[in-house]
């Protein structure tokens, strides 16, 4: 930040969203949004680094050379199903009391996306049942795929060349997930490259996305659209 | 003689009041499972930042208290005198109480002592394990497995000579 080097560590907790607090300058910093919003650095901004949740096979099918951060003893002592523990959590109660009005449950799991001050969530559940959604924020054409485990999912600008592409999975494939584009009938993997066809090595540009709670999402992002299925 | 016990009671006092208040602001407004406003959050930025105040408050009320006891002392010891000690561990408590008590609730999670990590080819992973949160900096990729992240929520690590910290 502003050619220091800040160290973080947990804080509190804002509504189920942790607090972090620089040692640095004391400055309290909000998780979901990176914004300083107590201390001498109030106002700044963390800048965004683009970031994936994906399975371990994915990262390092294509990350060969990547490393891992070493788990801890506490980590494995609490360590369970890691689907289980997500289940689990889902049942957690809330301080917030749910709006009866909401599009979403509290604890629906959605990917967030943020571009040009506009913000959608995506219910996970909507993504795997349409793969691939094809939509819009703003001016920009997007393209959310999930992976075949179900969970990794990625978004992507599907502009190229100043052209939109519309994307379809390509049907029938065995292993890695595979989409075809309508305008060139090129082959994209699930990492946003051609891999056959006209645009075989092109590479779609990613854009970010948080997989979050529904209302963590909203909490912090009060104008968010949702996404809603198609059918 | 009369002195030592004004200056022991407003201490007591005082002493009294910031235990409680730290206590009651933790209950009411720290809790993780409260509802926070822009108000409450506020009020915990200040007592962060005042409570190292009421830290040394307290400690040179109790060290004086201490002292007026000590040089007031009489041959055999009064009911007073149980009173002013009993004062005087009060204010040193308050002052522990009023340093920690803002750390009630991040004591429920434990930070990564140092970070560590190795290369993806030695690791056997399972399905049941979960996702990883990866960032890929300068052509350096490095993954936090979202288990490991869940317990310790924070990673403070250097990606591609990028400081970045890593949080879920």
């Amino acid at each position: 930040m502003d050619g220091q080097r800040l160290t973080f560590r947990l804080m509190g907790l804002n509504n189920q969203n942790f607090i972090m607090e620089d040692e640095q300058t004391g400055s309290w910093w909000q998780q979901v949004t990176g914004e300083a919003i107590f201390g001498p650095l109030k106002g700044k901004s963390l800048e965004l680094v683009m970031s994936d949740e994906v399975s371990f096979e994915i990262w390092k099918r294509e990350h060969p050379q990547s490393r891992v951060l070493v788990s801890t003893a506490e980590a494995e002592l609490s360590k369970k199903n890691f689907h289980e523990g997500l289940e689990a959590v889902k049942e957690f109660g809330l301080p917030m009391s749910a709006d009866p009005n909401d599009v979403l449950p509290q604890r629906e799991l959605i990917v967030g996306v943020e571009l040009e001050g506009q913000s959608k969530a995506y219910p996970v559940e909507v993504l795997v049942k349409q793969n691939p959604v094809v939509d819009q924020i703003g001016e920009v054409p997007l393209l959310l795929v999930v992976a075949r485990d179900g969970e990794s999912i990625r978004c992507f600008d599907r502009r190229l060349d100043g052209a939109t592409l519309e994307m379809y999975l390509k049907p029938g494939t065995e292993g890695p997930l595979v989409l075809i584009d309508s305008e060139t009938g090129s082959e994209w993997d699930f990492s946003g490259r051609a891999i056959a066809g006209p645009m075989a090595g092109r590479s779609l540009q990613k854009i970010h996305l948080l997989k979050d709670f529904w209302f963590d999402w909203k909490i912090f992002h009060p104008e968010t659209l949702v996404f809603r299925a198609g059918f | 003689m009369r002195r030592v016990y004004v200056v022991l009671l407003s201490s007591v006092t005082i002493a009294a009041v910031v235990t409680l208040g730290a206590v009651a602001i933790a209950q009411k407004w720290m809790s993780p499972m409260v509802a926070q406003t822009s108000e409450t959050l506020a009020r915990n930025y200040w007592f962060d930042v005042w409570s190292p105040r009421w830290t040394v408050l307290l400690l040179v009320l109790g060290v004086v208290s201490i002292v007026a006891l000590w040089r007031h002392r009489v041959a055999a010891w009064t009911w007073r005198s149980y009173v002013g000690a009993v004062g005087c561990l009060m204010l040193l408590a308050g002052a522990v109480g009023a340093t920690h008590v803002k750390r009630i609730e991040i004591m429920l999670f434990k930070p990564l002592s140092h970070i560590e990590h190795v290369p993806i080819a030695e690791l056997e992973y399972d399905a049941a394990d979960g996702p990883v949160m990866g960032v890929e900096i300068d052509g350096e990729a490095r993954a936090y497995p979202v288990k490991v992240m869940a317990y310790h929520h924070i990673a403070n690590d250097v990606v591609g000579q990028q400081p970045i910290v890593a949080t879920y």
